[in-house]
C-alpha cells in the first residue's frame, strides 16, 4: 500500500498564490497607508486614526457614502429585476430571437463604460439632447434630467443599471436552465399563477446565482467612478456625489492619499459586512 | 361565449404588453449604440450639428482611418494576446484549483473556499487601491512588463472561474474517479483525461468571463503599463478623451471596433456558455 | 484535450515573444533611451500637435543618432499623479509634462531638475531674453527654473464675430456690464436653426472644469485670489460682486441657461459649435477645433480678452499650460536636458506654430513669422500672445492649490441652484479649501 500524498493543498496552491499575492495582499498594503500621514505619497509620519477621524467628521464625505450605497442598491435591485424578467422570457423561448435578445442585452455590458456614459449624457442633455429633440418632434415639453437633484440621481441609477443588466441576465438565465420545466408545468396544472410559480419555484432554485450576481453588481456599482464622473460630475450641487467619486477626487485631485485610503478602508468594511450577510446564505446552500 | 372572449382578450392584451415591454428593453439598449455608430461615421461638423442628423448626412470613414493609424490594431493585438494568456492560464489554474477543492479533503478546505468566493466581489476594486497597487507592483518590479496585465487579469477573474468550475466538477460523479483508480490510473491522469473533457462547458463559461474581464478592463491597465507596445485596446479608446477635448469621431469609431470581437465570441459560445454555467455549478 | 492546450500555449508564447521586442527599455546598440510621458501621441500622426511632436523627435534623433526618444502617451488627468507615484517608486520618466496645478508640488518635492544645471548656464543673456516671459518665470524658485511651458493656453472670451456685427454691438467691450448687455442683445431664437441661443455660454459642472467666469471678473478688480501664505482669498468685496454678477447672468439677464449647473466645458464647446451660444468662456487652444466643427461660418470664431474695469483697456484672463520638465533622478539626465532644450529651439518652435497651432515660446519666432501672424485666421494667436504678455494671471506655484477650480465651480452651483448668498457660499468654500491644505 503506497502512502498517498494529499494532492489537494498542492493543487490549490497556484490559484492561491495569485489571489493572495495580487489581490489580498495589495489590499492590506493599501489599508496600511490609511494609518500614515501622506504628503504626495511620501509617508511623513504615523497618523494613527487621524485620517479616519478627518474622514468621518467631514459631512460631505459621509453623505457621499450614503448616496453611494443608496445609488448602488437601487441600481442593483433594478438590474436584477430587469435581468430576471428578460432571462425568464428568453428561457421559455428558443431559437434566433432568444439569441438576439441575449446579444442585445449583453451590448451595454461589453461597451466601453466611458463611451456608454457619454452617449447617455448626450441623450439626456438639455436643449440639444437627443431625448428632448424627440420630445419636441412629438410636441411634448422638454425636460432636463440632469439638471435637478432628484432626476439627476435617477438618471445616474438608470445608466448604472443599464450597464449591468447584461451580466445579471446571463447569470440568471444560466440558473434558470437548471430549473426543470416539469416543476413549473405541474404547478401550472395545479392552478398556480405566474407570480406564485416564480416566487415559490423559480426564485428559490436560482438563489445562488441571484445572490452572487447581485452582490457583484452591487460592489461594481459602489466602486463605479466613470459613470458619475462623466454623467453628472457629482452635481448638481453634490446631489450625485457618490463615495466612489469623492474617493477618486480625494486621491487624484487633492492628493490626500492617506485620507483616501482611510475612506477606502471604511467602504471596504461596509462591503465586507454586506458580503458576510450573503455568505451565510451561500454557506447554508454549500 | 362571453367568458371565452374575455379570456382571449386578456391573452391578446398580455401579448401586447409583452411586446411593448420587450421593445422598450430593446430600444433602450440599442439606441445609444446606434447613435454611437452613427457618430463614428460623421464628419466633425455633422457630429456637432443641431438638429441631430440621423440619416441626412454623408458618411465618412476618416475616423476609422485615424484610429487605425493611431495604432488601434496593435492595441487590439495586445488585448488579444493578454486575453489569450489570461484565458489559457486562468482556465488551467482554475480547473486545477477547483479539482483540488472538490476531490480532496484537507484542513481548512471550507474556509479557503470561502476566501475564493469572497474574492469575487473584492476583485471589482476601488480607485483608492489604484496608487497603492501601482506602488506595490513597481516595488516588485512587475509593472510595465509583458506579463503584468495577464497576471492581474488572471488574479481578478480567478475567483469567479474557480467557482464556476467547482460547481461543474461537483456534478461529475465520483464513481468515474473510483473506477479509474481501481484500474490503476494516477490522479493526474484522472484529471486530464477524464475530468477536463467532461468540464468543457464550464471551461467555456469561465473563459468567457475571463475574456470579458480582460478585454474590457481599463483602470488597472492605465496605471500598470506605460509603453505603447503594451497598451491594450481600452486605453486606446480612452486616448480620444484628450486634453484638448472629446474627439467624438475617433472615440466612437474605436469603441465600435472594440466590441465586435466580444459579440462574435459570445454568439459562438452562447450555447456552450449557458450549458456550462448550468451543470451543477449554478444550482440554487 | 491536453494536446490542444499545449498547442494553444505555444502559440501564445510565440505571439508573446514576438511582441516582447518593444518592451525592454535598453535599446539595441547601446543607445541612450529618454522616456517621455505626455498626452500627445506622435505615432501615425498626420496633423496638429501630434505631428509637430513627431517631426521634432525625428529631427532630434537624426541630429543625435545615439539618443532614442520614446514617447509613452498617458491619460492626461492621472498622468501627474502617476508621476508622483513613479518618483516614489524610482521609475519615473526622464521628461515629464507636469499639469499646471501640480507644478508647485512637484518642485517642492524635489521631483524636477533645475534647468540651470542642465543647459541654461550655457546660454547667453540674449538667448535667455528670447524666452523670458511669465511662463518662463512660472515656478521659479530661488532664481532657478524648473520647466518650459508647452501647449500654452489662454482662458478668455471666445465669441462669434458674425453675431457681433449682425447686432451692431460696440466692440471690444468697455466694461463687464457692457459685455453682459451685449450678451442680452444676442440672446434669442436663432432664425436658421431654431435653437434658443444664449449670449454667454459657461459651465459650472464638476466633470471637466475650467475656472468659472467670476474668477476673471474678480481678478480684473483685485490682486490675487490666493494669499501669500497659501490660504484662499475668496471673500473680498470684488469676489462677492463678481459672483453676484455671474448669478445675475443666469437669473436676471438670462444670458446663460440654468442648465449650466450640470454642463461641463466639453458640453459648452460642443453646443457652441452647434450654434447655441454667441460667446463662451473658453481656451485659446480650442479655437482650431471649434472652427473645424462649427455649423456656422468658422472664420467668425475669434477670441478676445475679458473687459477691463475702466482703468485698464482689458481685464484679466488666466494662463495655463503644461510644464515640461526633467526628472531629478533621471539616469539619462543630460540627454533628457538636451531634448528639452531642443523642444524649444527656433526650428522646433516653428513646427509647434505651423503644425501645432500654438503660440510660440520664443519672441524671435514671433518676429520671424510676422507674415504668418498677420493672416486674419491667425488673429487669435496674436490676441493670445498679447494676453500672455499683458492680461494674464498666473496661478501660484509656491504652495499647493488643489482643486481650487472645482471649489469655485461649486460656489457657482451653490449660488445658482441653492440660492445661497454669494458671500456665504464663498466663505464656506474658502474654509473648506483652507482646511484641505491644512491652514
Amino acid at each position: 500500500m503506497r502512502k498517498r500524498i494529499n494532492l489537494g493543498p498542492i493543487l490549490i496552491a497556484p490559484g492561491f498564490i495569485f489571489i493572495f499575492m495580487f489581490l489580498i495582499f495589495p489590499i492590506f498594503f493599501a489599508l496600511g497607508m490609511s494609518f500614515f500621514k501622506t504628503n504626495f505619497l511620501q509617508f511623513v509620519g504615523f497618523a494613527g486614526f487621524d485620517n479616519f477621524i478627518r474622514v468621518i467628521s467631514h459631512t460631505e464625505t459621509m453623505n457621499s457614502i450614503g448616496r453611494g450605497l443608496m445609488m448602488s442598491l437601487f441600481a442593483a435591485a433594478f438590474t436584477m429585476f430587469v435581468g430576471f424578467w428578460v432571462a425568464y422570457w428568453v428561457d421559455s423561448r428558443s431559437g434566433f430571437f432568444a439569441v438576439l435578445l441575449q446579444l442585445i442585452g449583453l451590448v451595454p455590458w461589453v461597451l466601453s463604460m466611458v463611451v456608454g456614459a457619454l452617449l447617455w449624457k448626450w441623450i439626456f442633455a438639455g436643449d440639444l439632447g437627443l431625448l428632448n429633440t424627440l420630445f419636441r418632434a412629438l410636441g411634448l415639453p422638454t425636460i432636463n434630467p440632469l439638471g435637478s437633484k432628484i432626476s439627476a440621481m435617477n438618471s445616474l441609477i438608470f445608466v448604472v443599471s443599464w450597464r449591468t443588466v447584461g451580466y445579471s441576465m446571463v447569470m440568471l438565465l444560466a440558473g434558470m436552465k437548471t430549473v426543470p420545466k416539469e416543476l413549473e408545468e405541474a404547478a401550472m396544472v395545479d392552478g398556480a399563477s405566474l407570480l406564485q410559480r416564480i416566487v415559490h419555484i423559480v426564485l428559490p432554485l436560482i438563489k445562488t446565482p441571484l445572490l452572487v450576481s447581485g452582490i457583484t453588481v452591487l460592489m461594481s456599482n459602489v466602486n463605479n467612478v466613470t459613470v458619475p464622473m462623466v454623467l453628472t460630475g457629482g452635481g448638481p450641487v453634490n446631489s450625485t456625489n457618490v463615495v466612489a467619486l469623492a474617493l477618486y477626487r480625494m486621491g487624484f485631485v487633492n492628493n490626500q492619499y492617506g485620507m483616501a485610503s482611510a475612506l477606502a478602508t471604511i467602504v471596504i468594511i461596509i462591503n465586507v459586512v454586506l458580503i458576510a450577510g450573503y455568505i451565510r446564505v451561500v454557506k447554508w446552500k454549500f | 361565449m362571453e367568458i371565452l372572449n374575455k379570456k382571449r382578450n386578456n391573452k391578446v392584451f398580455l401579448v401586447i404588453i409583452e411586446i411593448l415591454i420587450l421593445s422598450l428593453f430593446l430600444t433602450l439598449n440599442i439606441v445609444p449604440i446606434i447613435w454611437g455608430v452613427l457618430t463614428s461615421i460623421k464628419n466633425p461638423r455633422d457630429i456637432a450639428a443641431f438638429p441631430p442628423k440621423i440619416f441626412n448626412f454623408v458618411p465618412v470613414f476618416d475616423h476609422y482611418r485615424t484610429v487605425i493609424a493611431g495604432g488601434l490594431f496593435r492595441s487590439m493585438m495586445v488585448s488579444v494576446r493578454n486575453s489569450a494568456v489570461t484565458i489559457v492560464f486562468g482556465a488551467l489554474i482554475a480547473s486545477v484549483t477547483a479539482f483540488g477543492f472538490d476531490r480532496y479533503r484537507f484542513k481548512g478546505r471550507k474556509l479557503l473556499f470561502f476566501c475564493v468566493i469572497l474574492g469575487i466581489p473584492l476583485s471589482v476594486g476601488s480607485s483608492a487601491l489604484l496608487i497603492p497597487n501601482y506602488l506595490y507592483m513597481v516595488k516588485m518590479g512587475l509593472n510595465n512588463r509583458i506579463f503584468t496585465l495577464p497576471i492581474l487579469y488572471i488574479t481578478y477573474n480567478l475567483p469567479m472561474a474557480i467557482w464556476i468550475l467547482k460547481g461543474n466538477i461537483e456534478a461529475i460523479p465520483i464513481s468515474i474517479d473510483e473506477s479509474a483508480r481501481i484500474e490503476g490510473c494516477s490522479d493526474m491522469y484522472i484529471f486530464s483525461h477524464l475530468i477536463l473533457p467532461l468540464a468543457k462547458p464550464a471551461i467555456a463559461a469561465a473563459s468567457l468571463f475571463l475574456f470579458i474581464g480582460s478585454w474590457n478592463e481599463f483602470v488597472t491597465s492605465s496605471v500598470m503599463v506605460d509603453s505603447p507596445h503594451l497598451r491594450p485596446i481600452q486605453l486606446s479608446i480612452y486616448n480620444y478623451l484628450g486634453f484638448f477635448g472629446r474627439e467624438w469621431g475617433p472615440l466612437t469609431a474605436s469603441a465600435t471596433i472594440a466590441i465586435i470581437p466580444i459579440l462574435i465570441i459570445f454568439t459562438f459560445l452562447s450555447k456552450l456558455l449557458i450549458s456550462g454555467l448550468t451543470q451543477g455549478s449554478v444550482k440554487g | 484535450m491536453k494536446r490542444i492546450l499545449i498547442v494553444v500555449l505555444l502559440v501564445c508564447l510565440v505571439v508573446g515573444s514576438i511582441n516582447a521586442a518593444g518592451t525592454t527599455e535598453t535599446a539595441a546598440g547601446g543607445k541612450k533611451v529618454v522616456r517621455m510621458w505626455t498626452f500627445l501621441n506622435p505615432e501615425g500622426a498626420t496633423s496638429g500637435r501630434n505631428l509637430a511632436l513627431k517631426k521634432i523627435i525625428e529631427n532630434f534623433e537624426s541630429q543625435h543618432p545615439d539618443i532614442d526618444i520614446v514617447v509613452e502617451p498617458q491619460q492626461w488627468d492621472v498622468m501627474t499623479n502617476k508621476f508622483f507615484a513613479a518618483h516614489q517608486a524610482g521609475n519615473a520618466p526622464d521628461v515629464m509634462w507636469v499639469i499646471s496645478y501640480d507644478l508647485g508640488s512637484a518642485i517642492e518635492q524635489g521631483m524636477l531638475a533645475d534647468l540651470e544645471s542642465l543647459f541654461l548656464n550655457n546660454w547667453s543673456t540674449q538667448e535667455i531674453q528670447d524666452i523670458d516671459d511669465s511662463f518662463f518665470r512660472w515656478g521659479e524658485t530661488n532664481g532657478k527654473h524648473y520647466q518650459i511651458t508647452h501647449s500654452r493656453n489662454y482662458f478668455a472670451l471666445i465669441y462669434r464675430k458674425d453675431l457681433i456685427e449682425k447686432f451692431n454691438i460696440q466692440f471690444p467691450f468697455k466694461s463687464w456690464d457692457a459685455m453682459v448687455q451685449a450678451a442680452q442683445k444676442m440672446t434669442g431664437i436663432d432664425q436658421t436653426t431654431g435653437i434658443m441661443r444664449y449670449g454667454l455660454g459657461q459651465s459650472f459642472g464638476l466633470g471637466k472644469v475650467d475656472p468659472p467666469i467670476f474668477t476673471y471678473d474678480a481678478l480684473t478688480h483685485q490682486e490675487d485670489i490666493f494669499n501669500a501664505d497659501g490660504t484662499a482669498n475668496w471673500t473680498t468685496p470684488q469676489m462677492v460682486s463678481a459672483v453676484s454678477r455671474m448669478s445675475d447672468m443666469v437669473k436676471k439677464f438670462k444670458v446663460t441657461p440654468e442648465e449650466a449647473v450640470n454642463f461641463d466645458i466639453e458640453d459648452v464647446y460642443q453646443d457652441f459649435m452647434a450654434g447655441k451660444y454667441a460667446m463662451i468662456t473658453g481656451a485659446s487652444v480650442r479655437v482650431p477645433a471649434l472652427r473645424a466643427g462649427a455649423n456656422f461660418d468658422p472664420n467668425s470664431i475669434e477670441i478676445i480678452h475679458y473687459p477691463g474695469d475702466g482703468s485698464t483697456p482689458f481685464g484679466t484672463g488666466l494662463f495655463s499650460g503644461w510644464a515640461v520638465s526633467v526628472w531629478s533622478k533621471s539616469k539619462v539626465i543630460d540627454e533628457a536636458g538636451m531634448f528639452l532644450e531642443y523642444m524649444m529651439s527656433p526650428e522646433a518652435d516653428k513646427l509647434w506654430v505651423l503644425d501645432g497651432g500654438q503660440v510660440p515660446i520664443r519672441k524671435s519666432t514671433i518676429t520671424s513669422m510676422k507674415d504668418f501672424f498677420e493672416k486674419p485666421e491667425n488673429e487669435y494667436l496674436k490676441i493670445t500672445a498679447e494676453g500672455f504678455a499683458d492680461y494674464c494671471y498666473a496661478t501660484p506655484t509656491a504652495f499647493p492649490i488643489p482643486s481650487w477650480r472645482e471649489d469655485l465651480n461649486a460656489v457657482a452651483q451653490d449660488v445658482i441652484y441653492n440660492n445661497t448668498a454669494p458671500r456665504a457660499a464663498l466663505e464656506k468654500m474658502q474654509n473648506e479649501f483652507n482646511a484641505r491644505v491644512g491652514k
